[in-house]
């Protein structure tokens, strides 16, 4: 009788750790089970030191000219650079013009799977809320799935712009 | 009566089958819980006051004296000022705690030793060129502060331990679950951070009360402030504001402060009376500008709210009244 089991202590301790295992669950879980398929191309580079920009027109990649020079800095050293991102190895691979042209693109931010890449959300708050300095990371998400991307922009908070979803 | 007429008649009663044998070890538990125990005062006075604050000061002493001459300190010094000043300070708190007279004392220390170990954990880690701050290593840094309390508790038996363990169990959650969590969207697309707050709140109440029922019960007022505070202000926020509000939240919301009011009496605690009352009143301004004073128009939505402000304020006057005077007022 004196060694019988205090359950509001057995309750205390067990809820946190079953919100801990639950947390982990539901961010590794989806990302076992749950396979996106559509690729993406997005650019690098910003807009202010480059002389052009990208844009998608009847789902083809256009490159439209800036009509004055758009900085008088050196604007060559900061071009930007096409990338297709592969979601199921979740790599990105550089690309040139010529070839993404060829491409079909969905200029929409949501793809036709219910995909959608958005910047990671845990560099705000105050401890213990707070996470590491996380501005520049983007993730592939939709309701119940996040992977974090390995895009080549990571870091760069300015340089990524998500062009389209390749059809 | 003494006590061989009492063993006669409890063996009457078994013999008449009238008292079994579960009925009376539940009695004789029962008295042992009962029974008082001076195991943690929780009364402190002025010469405890006057430890703990001299304990702070000691923290904050070795903090400025550190960082205003972070330059000038070589590595080794560093580490020897923070991490060795904690060290040495859990140690004293032990030798003091062997005697009866200065085991008061002796907490002081602890005290010391718990705000400067993470301290000198976390200028150790720097150091050693690892980032302390990245969530994966503020998860090692409280495991170990965890396992460290949480060990000394089960060794060495001193009830101060549970404080720290508590403090830095609590602490890993957030940073195992931050480093789990990582800066993924889900975090705000599924309000991880109101949940994580709402269930350590929960898990707090339930400490509370399991600790009611021990020699740790003087821990119970406490943790039942916290808890409640938890549950509430997480549920509230929960609840959003127009127009990403949660309506099923908001819903709940004021059975949640209700019964947080009414639960005052089920844990023996003013602690639930208060936070109860005090997120009640916040729920209808809330509700009154969210949803009413468009339609009504601030005037009248004020009126509205400061009447039911005032039936909240009396009815929480009223229960006030028969709490019992011997009631915690934590």
């Amino acid at each position: 009788m004196k060694n019988r089991i205090n359950i509001p202590l057995v309750l205390a301790l067990l809820i946190p750790v079953a919100m801990v295992l639950f947390i982990t669950a539901s961010i590794y879980l989806p990302v076992l089970f749950i396979k996106p398929s559509q690729n993406f191309l997005y650019s690098t580079g910003s807009n202010y030191s480059s002389d052009f920009y990208y844009e998608i027109s009847q789902s083809h990649l256009q490159k439209i000219n800036y009509p004055s020079p758009n900085n008088a800095y050196n604007r060559s050293s900061d071009q930007k650079l096409l990338f297709l991102h592969n979601v199921t190895e979740n790599k990105s691979q550089p690309i040139s013009f010529d070839e993404a042209q060829k491409l079909t693109l969905n200029p929409n931010p949501i793809s036709s799977d219910g995909y959608e890449v958005t910047e990671g959300s845990g560099s705000y708050g105050l401890f213990p809320f707070s996470s590491s300095y996380s501005r520049g990371t983007h993730y592939l998400k939709n309701r119940s799935y996040s992977q974090k991307l390995n895009i080549l922009s990571s870091g760069n908070y300015y340089g990524y712009a998500f062009l389209g979803w390749v059809e | 009566m003494d006590k061989n007429q009492i063993l006669l008649q409890v063996k009457t009663l078994v013999s008449a089958n009238l008292l079994t044998k579960d009925e009376l070890l539940k009695a004789y538990d029962e008295a042992q819980e009962n029974k008082p125990r001076d195991v943690l005062n929780i009364k402190i006075g002025v010469a405890e006051s006057l430890y703990y604050i001299g304990g702070l000061i000691v923290f904050i002493g070795i903090v400025v004296l550190v960082f205003q001459n972070w330059e000038s300190l070589d590595t080794f010094m560093r580490i020897f000022v923070t991490l060795g000043s904690g060290i040495a300070a859990f140690v004293v708190g032990l030798l003091l705690g062997l005697n009866k007279d200065t085991d008061p004392v002796g907490y002081a220390f602890h005290l010391i030793a718990a705000l400067i170990l993470p301290l000198g954990i976390f200028i150790s880690f720097d150091a050693a060129g690892i980032e302390p701050y990245s969530a994966g290593y503020m998860t090692i840094i409280f495991s170990i502060l965890f396992f460290t309390y949480l060990a000394s508790f089960f060794l060495l038996k001193k009830l101060i331990f549970i404080i720290f363990t508590i403090i830095f169990g609590s602490f890993l959650y957030f940073t195992l679950t931050n480093f789990i969590l990582g800066s993924s969207p889900l975090v705000t697309d599924w309000s991880f951070n109101e949940y994580r707050v709402l269930v350590l709140g929960i898990s707090y109440i339930l400490l509370g009360y399991a600790f009611s029922k021990t020699d740790m019960k003087g821990f119970s007022g406490a943790l039942y402030g916290f808890g409640v505070l938890g549950v509430l202000a997480s549920t509230f926020a929960l609840g959003g504001w127009s127009p990403k509000q949660n309506y099923m939240w908001e819903a709940l919301f004021p059975g949640i402060a209700l019964g947080s009011v009414f639960a005052t009496f089920y844990f023996n605690s003013r602690a639930f009376i208060l936070w109860g009352t005090l997120f009640l009143m916040i729920y209808i301004l809330k509700i009154t500008g969210e949803y009413f004073t468009d339609s009504l128009g601030w005037p009248l939505a004020l009126v509205i709210a400061g009447l039911s402000l005032i039936g909240i304020g009396f009815m929480a006057f009223k229960l006030n009244e028969k709490l019992k005077p011997s009631q915690s007022p934590a």
